[in-house]
């Protein structure tokens, strides 16, 4: 059943365009509306798709779906901007220092966050909710507390 | 109301936040909802209420930086199965549009990945031409399907590990 349901392409193609839309300089209302629920929308499509693995299976799959695509695109991200710089400025600013100044995970403004935030948080949440599965099955216990996590601050 | 769990370092606050979104998608599998329809005037008036509330509360958002009212909570899941449903309805007839929309969810990894590297060039060359905030929208979103399907096609073909896939297509 969870082949390949189309709803969830067409689901997924209409979220990615509103993602496409809200990084273009657009403001006001129709920022507010995507941003209130496009990106929710991927992780709640990509819980729909969910397998129970064994947990050495579960990190490999992650692993290859998730945490190498992000090297990628973090790659793709740096070279282009050094590409940018490089044309506005004239000179090739790469140094260990300033790729570490892009790559620091402890400031948010970094590279790191831009854009494909979504894979390692998505990796996160697989992994939290696999392990939430080695606790209890229940899917009700792991609603309540998401719903906890989320309504407590 | 904002930072709900805190401000945790490599993702972690946000994740805590979305969880259960991914937990409500699972439900979403296991109850079998994912087959019922809802009526087309229930539809219209869930996404009516959800712009009316957005509209009137106007909420801070920025999902990354862990920035997202508890009470959007309900919101987003209003608005996520409003379009679900919109999708089960439309994804049966097999036209141009439903197509397009299909294809560009298979490609949505790619088209995430890439589209700011890809516009870290557009958008300079639109201010030098002068375009107006329409037009940079326009060619930005343009750009991003023209370019970026033809590299996904490309790296489905010859690089699937770099997509998350793996087998060769």
């Amino acid at each position: 059943m969870k082949d390949r349901l189309l709803q969830f392409d067409f689901l997924k193609g209409f979220g990615i365009i509103l993602v496409l839309l809200g990084h273009t300089p657009i403001l006001g209302l129709s920022r507010d509306l995507i941003y209130g629920f496009h990106m929710p929308l991927f992780f709640f499509c990509s819980g729909f798709f969910f397998k129970k693995r064994r947990f050495s299976e579960l990190l490999f799959v992650n692993c290859k779906q998730l945490l190498i695509p992000y090297v990628f695109f973090l790659l793709a991200l740096l070279v282009s901007n050094f590409v940018v710089e490089f044309h506005a400025y004239k000179s090739v600013p790469i140094s260990i220092n300033n790729i570490y100044q892009k790559l620091d995970f402890l400031d948010e403004r970094s590279y790191f966050y831009l854009t494909i935030w979504f894979l390692p948080c998505l990796f996160i949440v697989r992994l939290m909710y696999s392990l939430a599965q080695y606790v209890s099955s229940n899917i009700y216990y792991h609603i309540l507390t998401g719903g906890g996590i989320l309504c407590y601050g | 109301m904002g930072n709900l769990v805190g401000d945790l370092p490599v993702f972690l606050d946000t994740s805590l936040t979305v969880y259960i979104f991914y937990t409500l998608g699972n439900l979403f599998y296991i109850t079998g909802m994912y087959d019922k329809k809802v009526s087309l005037l229930g539809v219209s008036i869930m996404l009516l209420s959800y712009s009316i509330l957005v509209f009137y509360l106007r909420p801070s958002v920025d999902i990354k930086y862990n920035v997202f009212p508890w009470y959007l909570l309900l919101l987003s899941l209003i608005a996520i199965f409003s379009f679900y449903q919109i999708s089960l309805r439309v994804s049966s007839y097999r036209n141009i549009c439903v197509t397009f929309l299909a294809d560009t969810g298979k490609r949505s990894l790619t088209l995430f990945g890439l589209h700011r590297p890809l516009w870290f060039f557009i958008f300079p060359i639109c201010l030098k031409l002068g375009f107006n905030l329409l037009f940079i929208v326009f060619a930005e979103l343009l750009t991003a399907f023209f370019i970026i399907w033809p590299i996904h096609s490309l790296l489905e073909k010859k690089l699937p590990l770099l997509i998350g896939q793996s087998k060769r297509v």
